[in-house]
């Protein structure tokens, strides 16, 4: 019997605190997003309908579903179109994004490179994130408007005609948004991105200058794939910022939740905003596919970084016995 | 376990980032690329909340609480009702200013679903776009309950009338101390140099069908090589249709929506304008730049719609002593504020007396135009104002010293009211985006009809394409 005792010190768990240390972020986590979570969801069965201050809630079951993709009588499907621009607008923010991070983010590490004023460098690209989105949006819509500065020189100088009006196109006012916000967000995907790099160990990149090894194969054959977990943090962290995407096209050139021109830069967040007055239900199936859609993709991403991961480390002990 | 948890804290951080939009609020989307739904409401609704101030005691027993979006009302308050309230009963008014007309009816609607609250309003200023909401909501008090006779409203205007009234039982709820008659203001200066004349009869029938502005149009077009334009874009023209040349409501009784002829003429229109407008939207900033331009090194156009608030206090120092006042094609009307007593009103004596010497009695009108120079809904004070004069305090002044008030006189005449709750949203949101989409040329009208009926019954599900 004697010999019990030792064993049970053995067993003292410490592992107790730490689930109590971690207890606030799962109240927080319960009280603010699952239960508004579950909620919203329940919402969404119903139709609200308030007319003259009068509400009038009925059950409609999966009925705002069907009408949000087009398929209820006589429904359009909102939804699918506000989606396509959202999708638009991020892409055309995300892909030059990340192509100029990665630029100032290997700049600014590489240590032959040597830039001098790093610090100021990373402060700078990073200036644009500290600005209030709203602030940015209108300062950029005077910027850009008909009769703003950019324009006239532009116009007056011959270059374009004189009826040209980046508002009054589709195409130009959804890039002109796209690039408001890759010049909001890059200075954050470098930072992100040079902490990644820095995290990558030396030694490489001077085994890989012994090897002779030029600037573009380091990047590609040591950065890049080291970089990976980082990369898709980010993509994972900006497709979710940019399906909500709601403040700078909202503010940019727009009247009243609808995206000008035509309708065309309106994104599904400003939907959800346009119809939680008048029709709570529809707004909250709105916010429920656009969760669903932001869990597949976060998925998808996290599952495809995985596959990568568990194939490069098959490839790489099937290689070394080859060798 | 360990991989479990770590599992489920990577699940729920995944989540927590994904429910932002859906929960509004926690603070992880802040940290997420290309913006968040959170942070923008956030500092949108701070400076909202920011600009609504209460003047007044709130808490005090026998408060008497006012609602509106801006201060136009407190002029009225301090130069005009001190003369016709006794002292105690001013001192009871609270005037809670919401400082923003986009969120004004949020702020009402969710204070009159609280009735308890001591900032629960007993007057509210309602506008023109949205009262009949109100009027149809049953929480407003019919003017006959608080005590004003059909006879006190004899010197209204009708159409002012109708805009406050339920047009099924004919009870008047909201009553408006503006009377609002549309106009064109036509640029003297440049209305010399491109059209030849500043004779305000000459350039009415210069302006006096749609075939005439779009044929002058294309003419300033010609003459100026594109620098001077007749119109800023055809979104100045919305009120004169959405407001005046409609026969027929926005949807009939069976609550299908209805687009009238004189909507597809406005749709036409703005395709045979194209190019020959700045194409600029109302309130913009490249709008309002316009009314500025010299016309030879920046942009100018020469006519702008207006009303009497509009050119009284909208129009810039360019255009005093340079504007000349026309109908142009269609009578309409634009803007206005309704005053009306709430259903659950604590002092009706008040109400009615606030409502009658703001919007029925002659005398204190004719004071309220001399304290704004606001062109009154009462006949009777237009025509003491015309006959005395009346000093006003805007130093706006027409081209050749046009008589203003003379000018608006008979302008209420023609105005055909078809008003309802929804009007506001369809006039100024959902109807330029049929405009825009059908002037560009890339849909036909069937299609800019059936996408503008789609659009409103997206807007207002209980409302049918039919």
């Amino acid at each position: 019997m004697k010999t019990t005792k030792p064993e049970k010190l053995k067993s003292v768990r410490y592992s107790k605190y730490g689930y109590w240390f971690i207890l606030p972020f799962f109240i927080v986590y319960t009280v603010f997003s699952l239960w508004p979570l579950i909620s919203t969801f329940y919402y969404s069965l119903f139709a609200y309908t308030t007319r003259n201050l009068k509400e009038t809630i009925t059950f409609t079951g999966l009925g705002n579903y069907l009408k949000l993709l087009g398929l209820a009588d006589g429904e359009k499907a909102y939804f699918l179109k506000y989606l396509g621009n959202t999708l638009r607008i991020w892409v055309f923010n995300f892909i030059p994004q990340i192509a100029l991070s990665l630029l100032a983010a290997a700049w600014l590490t590489d240590s032959r490179v040597r830039l001098r004023g790093k610090g100021a460098y990373k402060v700078l690209i990073y200036m644009p994130n500290i600005i209030t989105a709203a602030s940015i949006s209108l300062l950029f819509y005077a910027f850009l408007s008909q009769y703003g500065p950019l324009m006239s020189v532009l116009r007056n100088a011959g270059l374009i005609s004189q009826n040209s009006n980046i508002m009054s196109s589709t195409w130009e006012t959804s890039l002109a948004i796209s690039f408001i916000l890759l010049w909001m967000w890059y200075g954050n995907t470098t930072l992100l991105l040079i902490s990644g790099m820095m995290g990558i160990n030396a030694s490489l990149y001077e085994a890989a200058d012994l090897d002779g090894a030029s600037t573009w194969q380091k990047f590609t054959r040591i950065t890049l794939p080291l970089l990976k977990p980082i990369l898709v943090y980010v993509l994972v962290t900006s497709a979710i910022g940019g399906l909500q995407l709601y403040d700078i096209p909202a503010l940019f050139n727009a009247s009243g939740y609808i995206g000008l021109p035509d309708d065309t830069s309106t994104t599904v967040t400003m939907y959800i905003m346009r119809l939680h007055s008048t029709d709570t239900g529809r707004a909250a199936a709105v916010s429920i596919m656009l969760f669903l859609i932001t869990v597949l993709i976060s998925l998808f991403l996290f599952r495809a970084m995985r596959q990568s991961e568990s194939g490069r480390r098959r490839k790489k002990a099937e290689g070394g016995g080859q060798s | 376990m360990k991989k479990v948890l770590a599992a489920l804290l990577s699940m729920m951080m995944l989540l927590s980032l994904a429910a932002c939009g859906n929960g509004g609020g926690a603070a992880p989307s802040a940290a997420v690329s290309s913006g968040s739904s959170a942070s923008a409401s956030a500092s949108a609704s701070a400076s909202a909340e920011d600009s609504t101030a209460v003047t007044g005691d709130p808490s005090a027993a026998n408060a008497f609480v006012i609602w509106a979006w801006n201060a136009d009302f407190t002029t009225i308050q301090e130069k005009v009702l001190p003369k016709y309230l006794s002292q105690a009963d001013m001192d009871r008014i609270v005037f809670v200013n919401v400082g923003n007309s986009d969120i004004y009816q949020d702020k009402i609607d969710a204070i009159l679903a609280d009735p308890g609250n001591e900032l629960y309003p007993d007057i509210m200023l309602l506008e023109v776009g949205y009262v009949q909401k109100y009027v149809q909501s049953g929480l407003l008090k019919n003017v006959a309950d608080l005590g004003i006779t059909a006879d006190d409203m004899s010197d209204m205007y009708d159409y002012n009338l109708n805009l406050g009234s339920d047009a099924a039982s004919g009870d008047t709820y909201a009553l408006f101390w503006q009377a609002t008659p549309g106009c064109w203001q036509i640029r003297a200066d440049l209305a010399q140099q491109y059209l030849g004349t500043t004779d305000p009869a000459a350039l009415q029938e210069m302006f006096s069908t749609w075939d005439k502005v779009v044929k002058v149009s294309a003419q300033v077009n010609d003459a100026s090589g594109g620098k001077v334009k007749l119109l800023s874009g055809t979104d100045d023209l919305k009120y004169v249709f959405c407001n005046g040349a409609r026969s027929q409501a926005w949807y009939n009784d069976k609550d299908n929506i209805v687009v009238d002829d004189a909507i597809k003429d406005y749709l036409e229109l703005s395709k045979q304008l194209k190019g020959l407008t700045f194409d600029t939207l109302m309130w913009k900033p490249d709008w309002a730049a316009l009314k500025d331009g010299d016309g030879v090194n920046t942009e100018a156009c020469i006519a702008f719609t207006g009303c009497p608030w509009y050119s009284y206090w909208c129009l810039t120092d360019t255009w005093t002593d340079n504007t000349v006042l026309i109908q142009g094609p269609q009578a309409f009307y634009w803007g206005g504020t309704g005053l009306a007593a709430t259903a659950e009103c604590s002092d009706t004596q008040l109400a009615r007396d606030i409502l009658y010497y703001v919007t029925c009695n002659a005398d204190s009108m004719v004071e309220i135009n001399t304290a704004n120079g606001d062109y009154v809904n009462n006949a009777k004070a237009i025509s003491d104002i015309q006959e005395h004069g009346s000093g006003t305090s805007s130093t706006f002044k027409c081209y050749n010293d046009q008589d203003i008030i003379g000018f608006f006189a008979d302008k209420c005449n023609g105005i055909h009211v078809l008003a309802v709750g929804e009007d506001q949203v369809i006039c100024e949101q959902l109807l330029p985006t049929a405009v825009s989409e059908y002037a560009s040329g890339s849909v036909d009208l069937d299609t800019a009809v059936s996408n503008f009926k789609s659009a409103i019954h997206d807007r207002y599900s209980y409302l049918n394409v039919g």
